[in-house]
């Protein structure tokens, strides 16, 4: 029965829903902004510089969104007649949220600021650590969708697939670290791939801080 | 006829308890909330003034229950038994599954709606004005409860913050909060007890005096086993209006309820104290209420007396299909 029946219970839980129905628009927007990032570095690659900065511009409109929606949720946070019951963890549930678009629209900002062409074995670990977060946001997605639906157990599954993504995106740092040093590139480059190599990794840490909000959610629900 | 009487005491019991457990927080869980009382304090301040409301005054709503719907006095004694009967399980077949499925419903209007649609199952004589009275009042019972939440913080703010020494507010405040909340706890006694016992009155199955008492127990069982968790997790989480926002919702909660109780209406406490927080988080502005989820609340509160209503007639008419009352 828990406290759903009572009608403050209720009130919480429902305000609480209605934070996570939000947080799915959220992270559909922070979705996007990966697939404008992945697109950038496509073109990047391909050496389309125009397509690339149109990209990276839609990187941060995206991101822009996301701010607005942000803040839409914290409002709700604190303005409501009654707060939810796991009001703190959603708090850093949005805010960790937040932070996969803005770490995405930084490294897109990396990405923007670099001109010349970059050796195969570094733009294939580029390509490789996007995919990872492409990989792991859509889990994300899917897995906020099932706490929403208050499918828990598919929730806390899926954010244990996103824990799995995010090793191997350490890995793939590695990696691509390993192949920036043995490219010998120029100081300035060396500087930004260097980065980029900390963004993308970067990125699929705020997802997995972000299915550990879940997981909490989750085992507080059930 | 000795089987029927102990599945209607039983019901009664069950009915009793789901109030206790449930609405228990609504009273003294802003108070736990705010550290003005511990959970234990509360409970013992529930247990007591729920009580004495349901004793002192719960026999006003007792007979409307009872008799004032459908007067089950009049009936035959087995098919009064049997009306009885299918109405309390009706309300709580509807309190079960409005709890599986989460939604906020309200006890009162859901044994209103049962012992209506057992009396028309049956063929009784449905008192339709005093049905339509309190529909009339429930929809009131917010909208009134908002009224009086908005003037008294309005009232209390200008008198605390204004002709107030700084040094007196807190412990005034402190304790108003718990006055008001073991007035709440009282009219909650008086109003809510009707919904487990009064058609346990109006057949005659026990005296009036002796069902409150009965109902009373029930509720006081209700908060001892699982209303504590309740009040915990409310006052505790979900609550966080500041002292006198909460004293102003209590007591405009409670005189609202204690005037429906005097004439003997069967409202929703729980929609008394959400009409109440909203009257005077509107203070604030509109933007402090969630319209989708009022709306959502509504429907629930308009769906429980048809719905239970329709269970009690359905159960029932198959009942009559295979005894004749």
């Amino acid at each position: 029965m828990k406290e759903v029946r009572n009608i403050l219970g209720w009130l919480g839980m429902a305000e609480e829903q209605s934070i996570l129905e939000d947080a799915k628009k959220h992270v559909e927007e922070t979705y996007k902004t990966v697939v404008f990032f992945a697109e950038a570095v496509k073109y990047f690659i391909s050496g389309d510089a125009g397509a690339k900065t149109a990209s990276i511009e839609k990187v941060r409109q995206s991101e822009h969104q996301a701010d607005i929606l942000r803040s839409k949720m914290i409002d709700q946070l604190s303005e409501g007649m009654l707060l939810p019951p796991d009001r703190e963890d959603l708090m850093h549930f949005v805010k960790t949220l937040d932070k996969i678009a803005d770490w995405t629209n930084g490294a897109a900002r990396l990405l923007g600021f670099i001109e010349e062409e970059i050796p195969e074995s570094v733009s294939k670990n580029i390509v490789t650590g996007t995919e990872l977060i492409i990989n792991s946001v859509s889990k994300l997605r899917e897995s906020i969708v099932a706490l929403t639906r208050n499918d828990l157990k598919n929730a806390i599954f899926l954010s244990a697939e996103i824990d799995e993504l995010e090793h191997q995106a350490d890995d793939q740092k590695k990696a691509m670290i390993e192949s920036i040093i043995r490219a010998k590139l120029e100081p300035v480059n060396l500087l930004l791939t260097y980065q980029l190599a900390e963004y993308l990794e970067g990125v699929t840490d705020k997802i997995e801080d972000c299915a550990d909000f879940i997981k909490v959610l989750a085992i507080k629900s059930k | 006829m000795l089987v029927l009487v102990v599945l209607i005491l039983l019901m009664g019991l069950g009915v009793g308890w789901s109030i206790g457990a449930n609405d228990a927080a609504n009273s003294l869980g802003t108070a736990v909330g705010s550290k003005v009382l511990t959970l234990r304090q509360a409970i013992v301040l529930i247990v007591i003034f729920g009580f004495l409301g349901a004793c002192l005054q719960g026999a006003h709503v007792t007979k409307t229950i009872g008799k004032g719907i459908v007067p089950l006095d009049q009936l035959e004694k087995q098919a009064s038994l049997y009306v009885a009967l299918v109405a309390s399980f009706a309300a709580c077949a509807w309190v079960i599954i409005a709890t599986h499925w989460k939604m906020p419903i309200s006890t009162s209007h859901s044994i209103v709606g049962a012992v209506a649609g057992a009396g028309l199952a049956i063929g009784a004589p449905v008192k339709w004005k005093v049905l339509f009275d309190i529909f009339a009042c429930w929809i009131f019972t917010p909208i009134g409860a908002a009224i009086l939440g908005y003037i008294f913080f309005r009232i209390l703010q200008n008198i605390f913050y204004r002709f107030l020494s700084r040094r007196f507010i807190k412990s005034l405040v402190f304790f108003l909060v718990i006055a008001s909340g073991c007035y709440v706890a009282y009219t909650w006694g008086a109003n809510d007890v009707a919904n487990s016992v009064g058609i346990i009155s109006g057949v005659g199955v026990l005296s009036p005096r002796m069902s409150v008492a009965f109902g009373g127990f029930a509720i006081v069982f209700g908060i001892m086993t699982w209303g504590h968790k309740v009040i915990e997790t409310v006052g505790s989480e979900i609550t966080r209006l500041l002292p006198i926002m909460a004293l102003s919702a209590q007591l405009a909660s409670a005189v609202n309820v204690h005037l429906y109780t005097i004439f003997g209406i069967p409202v929703s406490t729980s929609h008394s104290i959400v009409g109440a927080i909203c009257g005077v988080a509107l203070v604030r502005g509109m933007r402090v209420l969630n319209f989708r989820i009022m709306k959502d609340m509504v429907l629930c509160w308009m769906a429980t007396p048809f719905i239970s209503g329709v269970i009690s007639y359905l159960v029932l008419q198959i009942i009559k299909m295979f005894i004749k009352i």
